[in-house]
């Protein structure tokens, strides 16, 4: 499964950048794991992040299963997926906080399977932020310097450095609990990034700020990374997140990495009916191949990809479903609108035979019209299930 | 003006001066309660150590401080340092007990908290089992255990540290063990309680920013077990300066104690005032050390 996912992501990434790159990350995801030794695998693996085929259990509930995942050096990589998923599970074997029962884990090509978790270059912010209540925030921040004995006046120019990244001057001697939620998160977020880590790992930390403030913090971080550079891994379950923020997102369900790759690959190519849905809204048809198309409840509809089953479904998103005003030549439907919602920049039209589709407002809609729609063939997905 | 005299109580609107004859309400069966039981016979006590003892043990009322005079050494003979010899060694003794079952009392909550829970309360019965019975027979109950023919005694003949055919009583490792098992459960009970709640994040956000052992204890055990650990020093420490019986029975008249000292002028000497006198001290030097551990239990803190 994961190495499906991974294929199919690159081949979709082939087009979009440069394909020196391209090819070192294939020979890094595919290669390793089947074991062939060239030299682009050992250039790509001594930096950045891999995760071979890890898996954990916690008595019954199989939280994680045979998980592999490349992240490389700087990058912006989001796991997404619903609650329970294994998300944290997976951050907590990173940051050594948890004993993989099998895989390795490999930093800059080291395996850090069995280091503790104070011997790894990898920070975390806790969803919880875990700060000391009896340090103040510069004492904070200061910890893992402290810890690692670095020169005092260094400390003090640093712990100011990373206050001031965070906007958090004149703050330095208040205690946690002196702070709002948004500045115990930055505390939090100044606190691991001092310590300039290989990765840095964000489990959930904007769940307790409020819509606006999380749209705010989201901004920051990805301005944040990109001037540091660093490598940022993050955990939500929030899809919009996950697309606002990263360079590539791994949707996971069940302990596994269902399919990864940049957020428009996710979101324009889903693989499966799960990440079709997970990641905002799809309508599914679900149809039976006939020839190069597909027959459906909407009649023979036709697809640019190629058709892997005999019967499945295909996905397209409300917002690439187009509106004619008379019969379009290809895939044409009509519909009757049962229901208008208004959405400011946009309306979406509930149609009969439960569709959606998502369209600016240039037009006037009303309530028991019938419409001409289309599904245009590229944009029609064809799932693997 | 108004404003002033209202004020938001848990969300309840109210006047000042409502609230603080509520409040004295409820406080005044406390104030009552420690009025007749611990400042009335306390001050009786300071009363009476300014007092003399009459030729047949009864008080006289001739005010002097010569009994505190007497307490540090100076007697009809002379200047002597017994009596601070005693008071020192019940410092001493004090904090060797508090310190020994506090570094006991660690591991074994640790041991308690990480069993799963209905197995705890099992645990949590035998630390207090001892406790069913009174401390005189307890105290006696080391006599058996300490006796030459038990393991330990003969351990100690192997080892060559103690004479054959002599029980390991009395002896000042005797107290010790004595006391240390006297309070052990009072450090042990409250530091439970703060193990058992506390926040296993820090630890971890400690381990993941690179913390040593000994740091991941400072900075994230150590400031979420204080509470317990003071609650738990105060009630080993203070009756443990005041503890007669263990010595007594497992010290022997050699090892002398500020509680063997002050029941003896209560009882055999008939001497109240002196007795009143040590007692004062004993509060003094209690107050005194509990003000050293709280400062120093602070310093600790940061880094
Ligand atoms: N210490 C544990 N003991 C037992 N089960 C656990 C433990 N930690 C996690 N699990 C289980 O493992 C699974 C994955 O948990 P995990 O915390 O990784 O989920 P998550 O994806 O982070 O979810 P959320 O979004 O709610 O934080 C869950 O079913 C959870 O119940
Ligand atoms: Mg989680």
């Amino acid at each position: 499964m994961t190495i499906e996912a991974i294929k199919t992501g690159l081949s979709i990434r082939d087009i979009s950048k440069s394909s020196d790159e391209v090819n070192a990350s294939i020979d890094t995801s595919i290669e390793s794991q089947s074991g062939v030794d060239d030299n682009m695998t050992i250039e790509a693996t001594k930096t950045g992040l891999s995760i071979c085929e890890v898996s954990k259990s916690f008595g019954e509930v199989k939280a994680l299963i045979n998980t592999s995942l490349e992240i490389k050096p700087g990058e912006f990589f989001t796991l997404l997926g619903p609650s329970g998923c294994g998300k944290t599970t997976l951050m907590r074997i990173i940051a050594g906080l948890e004993l993989a029962d099998t895989g390795t884990v490999l930093l800059s090509g080291k395996d850090i399977s069995r280091l503790p978790a104070n011997k790894r270059h990898v920070n975390t912010v806790f969803q919880s932020y875990a700060l000391f209540p009896h340090l103040t925030v510069f004492e904070n921040v200061a910890f893992g310097l402290r810890s690692r004995k670095v020169h005092k006046d260094e400390i003090n120019q640093r712990v100011t450095e990373a206050l001031t990244m965070v906007d958090l001057t004149g703050m330095a001697d208040r205690l946690p609990q002196q702070m709002s939620g948004g500045q115990q998160q930055r505390v939090a977020l100044s606190r691991a990034l001092v310590n300039q880590p290989e990765v840095l790992l964000l489990d959930e930390p904007m769940s307790a700020l409020d819509a606006k403030l999380r749209t705010q913090v989201q901004v920051e971080l990805k301005r944040l990374h990109q001037r540091l550079g660093q490598t940022f891994i993050l955990v939500t379950h929030d899809q919009d997140e996950a697309l606002v923020v990263s360079d590539r997102i791994a949707v996971m369900n069940h302990g596994e990495i269902i399919q990864h790759g940049t957020p428009k690959e996710v979101y324009e190519r889903p693989t499966c009916r799960f990440v079709a849905e997970f990641l905002g809204a799809a309508n599914l048809i679900s149809g039976i191949r006939a020839g190069n198309g597909v027959e459906t409840e909407f009649g023979a509809l036709q697809v640019v990809k190629e058709i892997p089953w005999q019967k499945g479904t295909l996905a397209i998103r409300p917002e690439r479903v187009s509106i004619h005003d008379n019969q379009p030549e290809v895939n044409g439907v009509k519909a009757r609108i049962l229901d208008v919602i208004y959405l400011g920049s946009n309306v979406e039209l509930l149609l009969d035979r439960g569709f959606r589709v998502r369209t600016d407002t240039h037009r006037l809609f009303t309530q028991g019209e019938e419409i001409w729609l289309s599904f245009p063939p590229e944009r029609l997905v064809v799932l693997n299930d | 003006m108004i404003r002033n005299r209202l004020t938001v109580w848990y969300g309840e609107l109210v006047l000042r001066k409502q609230l603080a004859r509520r409040g004295s309400a409820f406080l005044s069966p406390g104030i009552l309660w420690l009025l007749a039981l611990l400042v009335l016979p306390g001050l009786v006590l300071v009363v009476v150590s300014f007092t003399e003892r009459g030729a047949y043990g009864q008080i006289e009322w001739l005010f002097s401080v010569d009994n505190y005079k007497r307490l540090i050494g100076f007697g009809m003979l002379g200047w002597s340092a017994d009596n601070l010899a005693i008071i020192w060694r019940s410092i001493w003794v004090a904090f060797v007990t508090t310190l020994i079952a506090i570094l006991l009392s660690y591991p074994i909550s640790f041991f308690i908290v990480n069993r799963p829970p209905r197995q705890r309360f099992l645990w949590l019965t035998v630390l207090i089992v001892p406790f069913w019975t009174n401390m005189v027979i307890r105290a006696y109950a080391w006599f058996l255990i300490l006796a030459p023919e038990m393991p330990l005694a003969k351990l100690a003949v192997y080892l060559g540290i103690h004479p054959a055919n002599t029980p390991l009583y009395p002896s000042s490792f005797a107290v010790y063990l004595g006391m240390v098992s006297m309070f052990l459960p009072f450090v042990t009970l409250p530091l439970y309680s703060s193990i058992e709640r506390m926040d296993w994040s820090l630890v971890e956000a400690a381990q993941d920013l690179y913390a040593s052992r000994v740091r991941v204890f400072m900075q994230a055990i150590f400031p979420q077990t204080k509470p317990g650990l003071t609650a738990g020093v105060i009630l080993t420490f203070v009756p443990a300066m005041g503890m007669f019986v263990v010595p007594d029975l497992l010290g022997g008249s050699k090892f002398m104690l500020v509680g063997n000292l002050i029941q003896q002028q209560f009882g055999s000497s008939r001497d109240w005032p002196f007795g009143a006198a040590i007692s004062m001290g004993l509060v003094v030097l209690t107050m005194i050390s509990l003000q050293i551990y709280r400062k120093k239990s602070k310093e600790i803190e940061p880094i």
